[in-house]
């Protein structure tokens, strides 16, 4: 009879692919199949070695960086898919009905903002304010997750980062300098056009697509069910 | 997978193709099928194999499935349509190249144009 990897060495494969940095669960799965696969492939050439020694042969194959390049593009993968996703919802502001909602947000932000330019800056306070209690939020909701469950997963890291809205908040402070200039059409446009677009990008990132978690991390990974449903390996 | 830029380039197009034929497949049987059909010639190392994969499945081009399989969990790749679509425009891209490469690297000499 064949010689197969043991539920117990399955756990090491676990320990092993988390000792070399590969911390999210969805990755760690794939690669222990992977690798249970491969030693159970080296026993039927040579079963005389050990697990130890075929899981040596194995890893080696991935090379001297080991699974950090496997886990870069992963999340170079997953991140274009958040960002793909975000796209898909900010679209939906520009079609019918929510573009009616848009259309009259930015009117009356260019009205307000032709009456005062300078609410130009407390808008985007409360923007900048709204983004660093949310991030701050999620953060400490996803960190809560991850130690009642012990499993990291990629995606959900990913949306509860809010796509790394975080780092994009130092750029309205860029605009802040044309509400003091002459007031014009144009500058009063252009404000608008920018505290209207990154009101609509952060409503996604914030609030849409963290209330949609479940619903995208179920459709990303098929074992996330099962994980949930407490039938972890 | 052999040190060659050639069959680098040509990765995704190989994992396509073996999809379309085998319906689904997991990341380790990839690389068994695809040295069982080389005969050993061609070998796709673990590191360049799951991030084609994963670069393919954020794409759009496969859906992932996963199953127990023994006492593991394991993630089996299909293609989806968006993805079949392109598997055609790939092979008949990469079919293209290789006349083009064969034409370029055996010539045909054309008599009426030696003097």
């Amino acid at each position: 009879m064949d010689k197969k990897v043991s539920a117990e060495q399955i756990n090491e494969l676990y320990t092993f692919t988390r000792a070399h940095y590969v911390e999210y669960y969805d990755l760690q799965t794939e690669l222990v199949d992977h690798l249970a696969n491969a030693i159970e492939g080296i026993w039927l050439q040579r079963p005389n070695l050990t697990f130890t020694e075929a899981l040596d042969i194995e890893f080696k194959k991935f090379g001297i960086f080991g699974f950090s390049d496997v886990v870069a593009q992963r999340q170079k993968a997953l991140g274009k898919k958040y960002y793909r996703l975000m796209w898909g919802y900010f679209k939906q502001f520009f079609k019918l009905p929510h573009l009616i909602l848009t259309f009259g947000i930015t009117f009356l932000t260019f009205k307000l903002l032709e009456f005062e330019p300078t609410f130009f800056i407390y808008l985007q306070m409360c923007l900048i304010a709204t983004i660093v209690y949310k991030t701050i939020h999620y953060k400490g909701k996803y960190g809560k997750k991850v130690k009642d469950t012990g499993t990291k997963w990629l995606f959900e890291e990913i949306i509860y980062n809010c796509g790394g809205i975080l780092g994009f908040i130092g750029i309205p402070l860029q605009f802040f300098q044309f509400t003091f200039k002459e007031v014009n059409f144009f500058t009063v446009s252009m404000l608008t056009v920018f505290l209207v677009l990154t009101a609509i990008f952060s409503y996604v990132m914030l609030f849409i697509i963290p209330a949609k978690a479940e619903e995208h991390l179920k459709a990303t990974y098929p074992e996330y069910n099962l994980e949930i449903s407490g039938q972890k390996l | 997978m052999k040190n060659s830029q050639l069959y680098k380039g040509s990765l995704n197009t190989i994992i396509m193709k073996l999809l379309e034929e085998n319906g689904r497949m997991y990341g380790y049987e990839i690389t068994q099928k695809v040295k069982l059909i080389t005969k050993g010639e061609l070998n796709i190392t673990e590191g360049a194999l799951y991030p084609a994969l994963h670069k393919l499945e954020a794409d759009g081009l496969l859906d992932v499935e996963v199953e127990r399989v023994d006492n593991r969990l394991r993630k089996y790749y299909k293609l989806t349509k968006s993805g079949e679509k392109e598997t055609v425009n790939r092979l008949a891209e990469l079919e293209e190249f290789i006349k083009n490469m064969q034409t370029l690297v055996t010539p045909n000499i054309n008599p009426d144009l030696q003097y």
